[in-house]
């Protein structure tokens, strides 16, 4: 391998490194700039703001309504009341800042018009993705939230409020618009959800796992939106740690990306293999001798151990790789 | 079966005694009519009646659900006005319980801890004629190895005879806890630790070469202990986080030793044993950083920056296990496996008007293993048989990953945006058959969102991969047909799109269409897969027609179809290397049909909530066998269809005797017929085929029917 692919590499982490030692720096002491998207002050952008009481705020914010009641006599289902975004003590939610108008914006223009319409930022369906996050983001933008900007879900326009309903979610956790990740997720993600309905697939329809305990939807550093490591085999062998090697001996293709022979999602075949062996295996391994014969209903007949059970692993068990000197075609 | 039916009755008296018992003080509320959630305070006692008949080992695959007494969804939740406690228990006691608690002192300290046991039930009607004498050494009754050793017993016969039946399961159990401290507004400390345990067995092929495959009951106790801390400080729109994440990897069963059924005395020839590593305990630290800022014009800059190392250094087993051999000296005693991770991301992106948005990503990810080499020159493989090796060394794979990432998202009007993209992914990696490959991709999309009644998300990819630095002498050394491209690093080109539309004509009902596909095509590779494409087709219906009222019905299907092409040869100088009527290819097709539906009718019905669900999938793969015209092969027999059904019903009925009593019953149903080839018991009706020894491992249809009787306590 070149030795300028890893300088390349090595020259992206140092620029990476020194980019967020800079910004570390940079932001000793700086004072918090409001994202552009918050119209009005929001609670954790204005800093100052946010560690004052309550009261405080409210008593000195011009244009705000400073009282839930007041939103809550016309908009009776929408309180924050019992949701994450209601708990006044944690200084970092709405209830300790504006209430309602946190995320709304100040509301007396709105509670003064003649019609009540207008003059608030609303979250509907209609609004644009870009204003709903920014919202959002001024105070999710930490912990699994930080890298929204720039992810898959971000790129494809989608808003928070896509997925996420503040006032009428349906969720347990998460306050999504669907009952559960699934039947959320299945809406643009179909082909994926369906695969674990397959006979060979991970325990996500026995409720041992979910969508998110492989993928984070608000970005990731790795691909795919997986949630652990930065290549497709770090997220796996987060759980499959066994594989992790190295090893003397390495299976080229499966060091590379696991996907190359599994679906995570699912399959119709043992093991969740993206086709069944051997002729997932005669993919690669068609050389001579026995990787290159037609494994058809004669040798089915014959009870060739390269078509029973579990086929070539049968003999190649260490597939995933191995340390017995002699480990190179993975019999050992 | 009894005790069982004891505790079953236990759990319903307890849990009725209880509830009445803790009913009484609450009797006041029952004024109040609002439903209490059962999320938040409840607990329900019932059993589990269970009837499974065929493969209930499959239809228990990864859940519990035998029959007994069953304490579930035990939920308390307590929120007052600085602090929320939450604590949940599901099937307490069985294999699948789950168990969770957390602590929110609200603006201070999150705390939570997370035990799932997940159990993985492969096979009950595995048997197998060896015992395991100590962990990880499987012996053979010395008679047996001298009797067909002797020829005085068949290898069948004795399989026959001397083979005990036992379950092939394993249990995972993953510990899961963590806190997260704001130090400040701006500051939080993380720290989390995980824990997962396995034990129990699996499959593994352990034989003697091309003569003999065996099947064990490979034995699984290992242990992965992961620590992660971070230290994170955000305030408005800039975030910086510096972490580190362990991960100790150990295994307590990594070397596997067996007896030869067919040897009780070694030759060089042929060894009485086996002997092979399995996993080996490991190690991988990682030291992460990540910042991101806002900038002006709704712009933002993020970068991340990772290095981990792992660390493998188990001890190199000797060669063989056989006396009757001496193993060669190996050049050092353990693998002192290193490998070094690099990971780097700088990324911006900017929305600097409602029309545009923009982004660019630079991501490059390294893995250098330094895992010394291993020179290996003469080898004895598999116990018996001492060679000069056509590889003398071991080859440590290492790859590096450039990503180049550039997006522009446009709304020219304001219902739909269009994106287009282009991204570069150059991979240069070792001892491949293609050491560089560079994939071109464009993507092409339009989403409309933001209209009440119509959503449509459309998305174009089209991506060429090339390669270079093929070595093509590389494949005469190893044998291999000089054609032979290997499909995850071949030339290639895909084309994928995907078209999804929802309607929804009122506010009640909605209808969604699904429509995508694709195609790989590698038209460079005479050998091996030359494309593989795939199509999805999906409708789905969804209707809340009232209150607390909703339905819904979708059905897919999903079509997959794959080209391989082959040679059947003998290796070089053997004529038949290069002889093209010797060609053959394997059409694969695979059919897939899903269908969900599901109801829920929460109010409605006095008292009584209603829920039900039913499932189905039904796949059909087949794989043709074609030869060439004017071939020299026989003409292939087909195989037969593989062929899969599952079908999983659900009904849930919850009648409220009083505010904070409920009783409620379920049933479910669900039945699975399959037919694989090399997998039902009419082809694995023995478990010797020639010299083969398997443990009877068959895929096998189940029907079962499940009754849940509950009674709920809420609070």
């Amino acid at each position: 391998m070149n030795t300028h692919r890893w300088h390349a590499t090595a020259s992206l982490a140092a620029a990476a490194a020194a980019l967020t030692l800079a910004m570390v720096v940079r932001l000793q002491g700086a004072p918090a700039q409001a994202p552009a998207a918050a119209a009005p002050a929001p609670p954790a952008a204005a800093s100052s703001a946010a560690q004052t009481p309550k009261a405080d705020v409210k008593a000195g914010a011009a244009g705000y309504v400073g009282d839930d009641e007041t939103c809550i006599t016309c908009h009776e289902k929408q309180t924050l009341k019992g949701t994450a975004h209601g708990r006044a003590k944690d200084p970092r939610t709405p209830a300790a800042s504006h209430g309602c108008e946190s995320c709304h914006g100040p509301g007396q223009a709105h509670v003064d018009a003649v019609d009540n319409k207008g003059h608030i930022k609303v979250f509907g369906k209609q609004a644009v993705a870009r204003d709903t996050n920014a919202t959002c983001l001024t105070c999710h933008s930490r912990g699994t939230h930080a890298l929204w900007d720039g992810s898959a879900h971000d790129a494809r326009n989608l808003s928070c409020a896509t997925c996420h309903s503040v006032h009428a979610s349906k969720s347990v956790t998460g306050q999504l618009t669907a009952a559960t990740q699934e039947a959320l997720c299945i809406t643009c993600h179909r082909p994926q959800v369906l695969k674990t309905r397959r006979q060979a697939h991970m325990p996500v329809r026995e409720g041992a796992l979910s969508c998110s305990s492989c993928h984070n939807p608000h970005g990731t550093t790795n691909v795919r939106l997986l949630k652990a490591g930065n290549w497709v085999n770090e997220s796996c062998v987060s759980c499959h740690a066994e594989k992790r090697g190295p090893f003397l001996y390495e299976h080229a293709a499966g060091r590379e990306s696991c996907v190359s022979c599994h679906d995570p999602h699912g399959s119709n075949h043992d093991r969740m293999l993206v086709a069944r062996p051997p002729m997932l295996c005669q993919r690669c391994h068609i050389g001579s001798r026995h990787p290159s014969t037609i494994y058809d209903g004669v040798q089915l007949a014959a009870g060739s151990n390269r078509m029973l059970g579990r086929s070539c692993v049968n003999c190649h068990s260490a597939i995933h790789g191995t340390n017995h000197p002699a480990g190179g075609t993975f019999l050992r | 079966m009894t005790i069982r039916a004891a505790s079953l009755a236990a759990s319903l008296v307890l849990g009725l005694t209880a509830s009445l018992a803790l009913a009484g003080p609450a009797a006041g509320q029952d004024a109040d009519t609002t439903p209490l959630d059962p999320n938040l305070r409840g607990i329900e006692f019932g059993g589990r009646f269970s009837n499974a008949s065929g493969d209930v080992a499959r239809f228990m695959r990864f859940e519990d659900l035998r029959s007994g007494a069953l304490i579930n969804r035990a939920r308390y939740t307590r929120e007052q006005e600085t602090r929320l406690v939450h604590f949940e228990a599901d099937r307490v006691g069985w294999r699948d319980q789950h168990y969770a608690a957390s602590v929110n002192q609200f603006g201070r300290l999150e705390a939570w801890f997370d035990f799932r046991g997940v159990p993985f039930r492969y096979d009950d009607n595995t048997r197998t004629m060896y015992a395991e004498a100590s962990p990880g050494v499987f012996r053979l009754d010395d008679g047996i190895q001298l009797g067909i050793q002797n020829r005085t017993l068949t290898l069948d016969a004795a399989a026959q005879a001397f083979s005990l039946p036992f379950a092939l399961r394993s249990q995972r159990d993953v510990y899961d806890g963590g806190l997260r401290f704001h130090a400040s507004e701006h500051l939080d400390v993380n720290v989390r630790t995980a824990i997962q345990r396995r034990n129990g067995y699996q499959p593994v092929g352990a034989g003697f070469g091309f003569s003999q495959a065996l099947e064990l009951p490979g034995p699984i106790d290992d242990r992965t202990t992961e620590i992660g801390t971070s230290v994170e400080w955000a305030n408005g729109g800039r975030l910086a986080r510096v972490g580190y994440d362990g991960s100790w990897y150990t295994n307590h069963a990594d070397t596997l030793i067996w007896d030869s059924p067919v040897r009780a005395t070694d030759l060089a020839t042929a060894s009485s044993q086996g002997r092979m590593p399995r996993w080996p305990t490991s190690s991988s630290h990682t030291l992460s950083a990540v910042g991101s800022s806002a900038l002006p014009g709704r712009s933002r800059i993020t970068a991340s920056v990772s290095r981990s190392q792992w660390l493998q250094d188990a001890e190199i087993l000797p060669f063989t296990i056989n006396s009757a051999l001496t193993s060669p000296p190996l050049e050092r005693s353990t693998v002192e496996g290193e490998a070094a991770v690099t990971s780097a991301m700088v990324r911006f992106t900017s929305r600097p008007s409602r029309w545009a948005w923009f982004n660019a990503t630079v991501r490059n990810y390294d893995l250098d293993n330094r895992t010394p080499v291993l020179e290996v020159p003469n080898q004895i493989k598999y116990d018996q048989a001492p060679q000069v090796a056509a590889v003398p060394e071991t080859e440590p794979l290492s790859f590096s990953r450039a990503i180049v990432d550039l997006e522009g998202s446009f709304t020219p009007w304001r219902h739909g945006a269009i994106r287009v993209g282009y991204s570069r992914e150059a991979v240069d990696r070792s001892f491949r058959l293609v050491e560089e490959t560079t994939d071109h991709t464009l993507r092409l999309a339009y989403d409309v969102a933001t209209l009440d009644r119509v959503t449509v998300r459309a998305d174009l990819t089209r991506s060429k991969r090339t390669g270079s630095g093929l070595d093509e002498e590389v494949f005469s050394d190893i044998g291999e047909q000089v054609s032979l491209r290997q499909f995850d690093i071949a030339d290639r080109t895909r084309t994928q799109g995907t078209l999804i539309v929802t309607v929804m004509p009122t506010d009640l009902f909605s209808v969604s269409a699904w429509v995508g596909g694709g195609k790989d095509d590698r038209s460079d590779a005479p050998f091996g897969l030359a494309d593989a494409s795939f199509g999805t087709y999906a409708v789905g219906v969804d209707a809340a027609p009232r209150d607390g009222v909703s339905l819904g019905l979708q059905y897919g299907l999903e079509r997959f179809s794959s080209l391989q092409r082959s040679r059947q040869a003998n290796p070089p100088p053997s004529p038949q290397f290069t002889d093209p009527t010797r060609d053959w290819s394997t059409d694969g097709a695979e059919r897939v049909h899903t269908l969900t539906a599901s109801f829920d009718v929460l109010k409605g019905i006095p008292r009584t909530e209603l829920r039900g669900a039913f499932d189905y999938s039904r796949s059909r793969s087949r794989y043709t066998y074609a030869l060439v015209p004017n071939s020299t092969l026989v003409t292939p027999v087909p195989l037969p269809d593989i062929t899969n059904a599952w079908q999983s019903g659900t009904i849930d009925v919850r009648y409220m005797l009083r505010r904070q009593i409920a009783l409620g019953l379920g049933y479910r149903y669900d039945r699975f017929t399959l037919d694989d080839y090399a997998l039902n018991p009419s082809t694995i009706d023995r478990l010797v085929f020639g010299t083969t020894l398997l443990m009877g491992i068959t895929d096998r249809p189940y029907t079962a029917n499940t009754v849940f009787v509950k009674l709920a306590y809420l609070w």
